[in-house]
């Protein structure tokens, strides 16, 4: 009894000295290489289900994508359409109604690679994402515009317009996700 | 049997002990940190007031008139009126859209107070800067006056008679103590140039020192003739009155004697006595003339205007644009919800032309679950 009871205590000091080994005070954050990211990202979803996924990926579509500059302010005027696609599994009963959000911000540098004309759309790869190459985000925002909150009936497109207040603006960033 | 009955009690008791300590709580939890963008149950919270002045800031700026302008534009904003069921205070609002329009715009828009504080204390601040100034300008004024020729070309030192500025009763100043303030400035520089007679006195004076205060926007009563001024002050001292034409203390003018008639001096008397009832000071700018004038001709051989006091204004003199809007709501109740359809209108008008040079409107729906009880 007596050695199981040293034993024990000895196994229980070895496990504390090897954890009071490996504690620091501070410890490093992750840091990620953007490089590559589109100019339209989502986040992940609120949660995970069982059965098929609630990833916004499954849920919305982008319709289209332009960048443009006012003319007598010189403005950035981002323009982007967003469709709910409703139902895409067979264990959806129903398409449902989905609320987003919605914010820009714009830096100086490109985040996504440049599109081939102003106004026009982003390219695209098959599955519908933006060609990657793109130096992503690597500065503080020129301007970072309010979240933007709506709602997107099943089958509806919603125009979103971002508006960079501040001249110069080269790239931009918006990010969707629920609420 | 006793054993087992004390088990029971001491089980009993630990029970009880824990039950109470989990219902004593010693202090409360500490606030959680909410993000003001995250949408609530506010009909109209932190995240609809953000996204408004977001969206409107830009929209501004872009307005035509307000990209290609030239210089600085200034904008006064009204508050907004609230038509809507929601209680809320709609300076924030309007203050979210100016403090996104001041950052945005880098210099090129300029908001003018319409807070009656902040309007009283600017206009204190003014008050006390012109008061400060008046010092300096008395000793411009004597300095120009012993520089004038007829004091500084006299053979010998002319002999001058402080009298009281004219149409004091228009500015509400203390004219006699700033004509005494003016007298001794130049006394005091003119190291014998300058000889002044007894305060009060016009005997042996070569001259008068005297001025007449200009109200830039003019009451109707109270314009009296600035030579008619000076013979009713030359009738009172031959008289032996004072020289002060509102002191009504002392036996009348003999209407025989002096240079005015009877029915000009009554006139003069009963214009004065209307006129000095008027206690208000006037808002305007006000100048004083400072006169030299001769005693024995009422020629004026110098005078110099400067500028006494300032008129004080809301600001509003440079402002090109006015902002106002309105908030305008419209609810439904379904099955314990709210649906709340809220409109926010913006319009920037042009107060010359009337004309409304821009119009924006921020809308959001939301339905919003009603709990508790219905009063």
């Amino acid at each position: 009894m007596k050695m199981t009871c040293r034993h024990g205590l000895l196994a229980a000091f070895a496990v504390g000295m090897m954890v009071a080994a490996g504690c620091t005070t501070t410890y490093s954050v992750d840091r990620v290489n953007t490089a590559g990211e589109d100019s339209l990202v989502f986040v992940r979803p609120d949660r995970y289900s069982l059965l098929g996924t609630r990833s916004l990926r499954d849920q919305i579509e982008i319709t289209y994508e332009t960048l443009t500059y006012d003319q007598a302010t010189g403005y950035a005027i981002v323009r982007v359409g967003v469709r709910n696609r409703g139902g895409q599994h067979f264990w959806n009963r129903r398409g449902r109604d989905i609320n987003l959000s919605a914010q820009a911000a714009f830096y100086h540098q490109p985040v996504a690679m440049a599109p081939p004309q102003p106004g026009a759309s982003f390219p695209s790869d098959v599955k519908g994402r933006q060609n990657a190459g793109g130096p992503g985000v690597f500065a503080p925002p020129i301007h970072q515009s309010a979240r933007k909150t709506f709602a997107l009936p099943r089958g509806q497109t919603h125009h979103l317009e971002f508006i960079c207040p501040v001249s110069n603006a080269g790239g931009y960033q918006v990010v969707f996700s629920e609420y | 049997m006793q054993q087992k009955q004390a088990w029971q009690v001491m089980t009993y008791a630990v029970l009880a002990a824990v039950m109470f300590g989990f219902g004593c709580r010693t202090q409360p939890k500490p606030p959680v940190q909410l993000d003001i963008h995250k949408v609530d149950h506010n009909p109209f919270g932190s995240a609809e007031i953000k996204q408004c002045a977001s969206e409107m800031g830009p929209r501004i700026l872009m307005v035509p008139e307000i990209a290609r302008a030239a210089d600085t534009t200034r904008i006064v904003v009204q508050p907004l009126s609230n038509s809507s069921t929601i209680m809320m205070d709609t300076r924030m609002i309007t203050d979210a859209l100016k403090d996104e329009l001041m950052v945005v715009s880098n210099g090129r828009v300029r908001f003018v107070t319409s807070d009656d504080y902040e309007i009283g204390q600017s206009n204190m601040i003014v008050q006390e800067k012109i008061e400060a100034a008046r010092d300096r300008m008395l000793d411009e004024v004597a300095e120009s006056i012993l520089q004038s020729p007829v004091i500084a070309n006299a053979s010998k030192p002319p002999i001058i008679a402080v009298t009281p500025a004219l149409n004091a009763n228009l500015v509400g100043l203390n004219a006699n103590s700033f004509i005494a303030m003016l007298r001794a400035k130049i006394a005091s520089r003119a190291n014998g140039k300058v000889f002044f007679t007894a305060p009060g006195s016009l005997e042996g004076a070569e001259y008068y020192l005297t001025g007449e205060f200009i109200a830039e926007s003019m009451q109707r009563e109270g314009m009296i003739n600035l030579v008619d001024y000076i013979y009713l002050m030359e009738d009172r001292a031959r008289a032996g009155q004072s020289v002060d034409v509102y002191d009504n203390t002392g036996a009348m003018v003999s209407p025989a004697s002096g240079a005015l008639t009877r029915e000009r001096r009554q006139a003069l008397q009963a214009e004065i006595e209307r006129s000095a009832q008027m206690q208000v000071p006037p808002n305007v700018n006000k100048h004083l003339n400072v006169m030299l004038v001769k005693a024995d001709n009422k020629i004026a051989v110098m005078e110099k205007m400067f500028a006494l006091d300032q008129k004080m204004t809301r600001g509003l003199e440079r402002v090109e644009y006015t902002l106002t809007g309105n908030i305008a709501s419209q609810s439904r109740y379904v099955r314990g919800s709210e649906e709340i359809y809220i409109v926010v209108t913006f319009k920037l008008i042009a107060p010359d032309t009337k004309e409304e040079i821009w119009a924006g409107r921020y809308e959001t729906k939301k339905a919003i679950q009603r709990g508790g009880v219905v009063y």
